[in-house]
């Protein structure tokens, strides 16, 4: 390792730091909506544009937290007992191809799906 | 190609395609889609240095070929070629800059395959909003470039060069 590996590693990562603080202009959020199922019935639909806590609450008393947020959504808390929603993490525009879910986080136990969409005339 | 130039490039083609199998066999330590250690490049580097860009190139081109045909699929080798092409030209190209080691080329190169892979995941996908991934996968591309990196040049320094002839 010498110094100039340093300075290229160094411009890697400023490019990195660039791009993120950048990243707003490479999201399309405003063509996507977030929806969110119970028991296959449509809970709530918003756009992914919106900043949003959507705490959905479920007729036995169980819960689920969905955090829309920064152009991506994703379940911060539930009362599931895997949490397996909670690890599924964020699904955004872009990681939907490398999700196994793809665009969707699927809490099993509560029956709540959250899902990603194009809207209609978003152009794919 | 001598016979000797041939037993050493099957050789590096078969631990490139062994790397690269191990690191798709293995659990993905990263819930990172993409995030990958990107060892076979410990021997496309050795080549780079130890032999010559067009034996690196061969190598290249091999792993993909091979890698694609026995477990990546031809999605898979699309991707490789992307990342692999890219990766390339940019450690071949920096390594040309004095006072750059291997560690450094190294780093360049595993950013640019990440870039190269993602850019034909927006192509593909038509998202371009894929582009705001990019800097994770370029602090995965410093981290694991700097492992392979550090490992190639122990083999570098090891192998004296001239093994071809």
């Amino acid at each position: 390792m010498k110094k100039r590996d340093a300075i290229i590693i160094a411009a890697i990562l400023v490019i990195a730091a660039a791009l993120f603080a950048a990243r707003g202009f490479f999201t399309d959020s405003g063509d996507w909506t977030v929806t969110i199922r119970v028991d296959g019935k449509i809970h709530s639909s918003l756009p992914l544009s919106d900043n949003k806590i959507i705490m959905v609450e479920l007729p036995g008393g169980g819960y689920n937290e969905v955090v829309i947020e920064a152009g991506s959504a994703f379940v911060r808390s539930a009362s599931c007992p895997d949490k397996s929603c909670v690890r599924q993490g964020a699904v955004s525009p872009g990681n939907i191809a490398d999700r196994y879910l793809g665009p969707s986080i699927i809490c099993l136990p509560n029956r709540v799906v959250v899902e990603l969409t194009r809207v209609e005339g978003g152009g794919q | 190609m001598t016979t000797k130039r041939l037993s050493v490039l099957g050789l590096l083609t078969a631990a490139a395609l062994v790397l690269g199998y191990i690191e798709h066999i293995i659990p993905p330590f990263s819930a990172l889609p993409g995030v990958k250690p990107g060892l076979a490049n410990i021997v496309i580097l050795f080549a780079l240095y130890r032999l010559s860009a067009r034996d690196a190139w061969l190598l290249m081109a091999a792993k993909v070929l091979l890698g694609g045909l026995m477990f990546a699929g031809l999605i898979g080798m699309m991707y490789g070629l992307a990342g692999g092409v890219l990766s390339l030209s940019a450690m071949l190209l920096i390594k040309k800059i004095p006072g750059v080691s291997s560690v450094g080329v190294s780093v360049a190169g595993a950013a640019f395959h990440n870039a190269g892979q993602l850019m034909l995941a927006a192509l593909i996908t038509n998202t371009p909003s894929l582009a705001g991934y990019l800097p994770v996968l370029l602090i995965s591309a410093v981290i694991t470039g700097l492992i392979t990196g550090f490992i190639s040049s122990l083999m570098i320094s090891r192998v004296p060069g001239g093994i071809t002839e």
